[in-house]
């Protein structure tokens, strides 16, 4: 019996060992026939690069090199001819740095002071100094400290002139990613009677312990990454792969966008900021889904 | 039949290739706008003109003193209070400096259904409030969702097992629709969401809340 098992099993090895053979001996003779043949191996090259660079071309150095600002206005326009004039020493460069900044600084206070008339809740990123702030009403009710900063190199390209008709308004959130949910509902039935009642536990639900990561998209191509700073423990890796996969589905659809269109000025600018877990997740469940932010410059 | 294998194979190296180009596409492009020069100044300078930056600067700084004066004038000038419904804590406040922080407790989000039509959500509400009155002793008036809670039918609107005595603490601070600031027998679960939308504080802080705020002080939760 062990035998007749011994002896179909190596009659199977036998097969697929000659049927190996015979692939691969395919395989050489094809590798041989693509060595001699110049032209095919011209067609190979070309097909391999030709997706590739496609996406290189269309997606990113035409982009890249048709890359405007926005708003551009006709006024602006007008402007910068006039600059090509203009020679600047190194008092004016002060005083002219000195003016942006004085701009920048009376387009946030007025868009706080624009929001704090309205009954809401919003957000304040204040780059210069490195703070999330938190408003009501015009009363800073939360402080945030940010671990780490990295923008988009297309602020550095945008000039002042277009920069500050962008920050002008509070930014309105339009949609936003996360690994945690808006509010941490919790569904309960109403018990038939007092005997149900007493069998229901009171104690409270041990505290969230999920990673906080999320992802806000205002208007005006502003998206800002929130990332905790805390190290992430092992039951948070499916959570945050989910949601590194939406935002991975999120720029696979911007690529397609700007190979539709390559020519297009609006791309996204984009702020990563890392802060404490607890501030991030006071700050996810503290703004409304409409919330507003204010860009400090 | 060969040309064809190469021309499928030369497509799938195509796309391999292809496939870190679309997973890092946005790092690529900022990579690419290394090579583009930085913005400059000028068009700054043309619009107000190298003739009128001390001018122009002096008159933004006085409307920027305006706009700060405006502003100034939203922060409380009597003690106000904050609440952290996310963490459960709270900050007095006076003179735009901390003067008291504890731990409190807000809405546990939880929703009481109780049959099709009936359901109430435990949260605490978000936003500015005023302390609408103040009460030392006070006095629970249960609503409907503590009877349904607990498995007991709702009693009429001034029946007796409505009114109960001392599960309130010393203190309560109203805010308006039935939301109070007030005491709790469970003191162990200050720093956690388990109330039904109101806040709880420790004995202590409550009483300095207390005699913190005036009727009229502002009251921000977020």
């Amino acid at each position: 019996m062990k035998v007749n098992i011994i002896n179909k099993l190596y009659d199977r090895l036998s097969i697929w060992k000659r049927k190996i053979q015979h692939f691969l001996q395919t395989l050489l003779a094809f590798i041989k026939w693509f060595g001699y043949h110049r032209r095919v191996q011209v067609l190979f090259a070309v097909l391999v690069i030709s997706l590739p660079l496609f996406l290189i071309v269309y997606g990113i150095v035409l982009p890249a090199k048709n890359h405007k600002p926005f708003p551009v206005t006709s006024d602006i326009s007008s402007d910068t001819v006039l600059s090509g004039k203009i020679s600047l020493n190194d008092d004016m460069l002060a005083s002219l740095k000195n003016i942006i900044s004085l701009e920048n600084e009376k387009v946030f206070q007025k868009n706080r002071l624009s929001l704090a008339d309205k009954d809401s809740i919003y957000l304040i990123l204040d780059l210069r100094d490195s703070l999330l702030l938190l408003e009501i009403k015009g009363v800073p009710v939360r402080t945030n400290k940010i671990i780490d900063l990295s923008k988009s190199r297309r602020f550095s390209l945008i000039s002042h002139e277009n920069l500050l008709p962008w920050i002008s308004e509070p930014f309105t959130l339009e949609r936003e990613l996360s690994t945690i949910p808006k509010m941490p509902i919790v569904v309960k039935q109403a018990p038939k009677d007092t005997a149900e009642a007493a069998q229901t536990s009171s104690t409270p639900l041990p505290p969230e312990s999920t990673a906080v990561f999320f992802t806000f998209f205002f208007d005006r191509n502003l998206a800002i990454e929130f990332e905790q700073a805390d190290p992430l423990k092992e039951e948070d890796y499916p959570v945050i792969k989910s949601y590194r996969s939406k935002k991975r589905k999120e720029s696979r659809h911007s690529v397609f966008q700007t190979l539709k269109s390559p020519r297009q000025a609006d791309q996204p600018l984009l702020i990563r900021i890392v802060i404490d877990e607890a501030d991030a997740r006071a700050i996810y469940r503290a703004v409304p889904s409409r919330t507003h932010l204010i860009l400090k410059l | 039949m060969k040309v064809l294998v190469v021309f499928f194979l030369g497509l799938l190296f195509s796309a391999l290739l292809s496939w870190p180009i679309v997973r890092n596409f946005s790092r690529i492009q900022e990579t690419a706008l290394r090579f583009k020069p930085k913005a400059e100044l000028k068009a700054t300078a043309a619009r107000i003109g190298p003739e009128k930056f001390s001018t122009y600067q002096a008159s933004l700084e006085k409307e920027l003193a305006a706009i700060r004066k405006k502003l100034a004038a939203y922060i409380p000038k009597q003690p106000y209070l904050i609440i952290n419904t996310s963490g459960n804590d709270f900050l007095l406040m006076k003179d735009g400096q901390q003067i008291r922080h504890g731990m409190c407790s807000t809405g546990s989000y939880t929703v009481l259904q109780a049959g099709e039509f009936r359901e109430w959500i435990f949260k605490t509400p978000r936003g500015m409030f005023h302390i609408q009155g103040k009460t030392p002793n006070p006095v629970w008036r249960k609503p409907d969702w503590a009877f349904v809670e607990d498995g007991l039918p709702i009693p009429s609107a001034t029946h007796h097992s409505r009114y109960e005595y001392g599960v309130l603490g010393d203190y309560a601070l109203s805010l308006g629709k039935g939301y109070l600031i007030h005491g709790t027998l469970y003191k162990r679960f200050l720093g956690m969401p388990v109330t039904h939308g109101c806040i709880r504080m420790g004995d202590e802080d409550l009483a300095d809340v207390y005699k913190t705020l005036p009727i009229g002080a502002r009251v921000y939760i977020y």
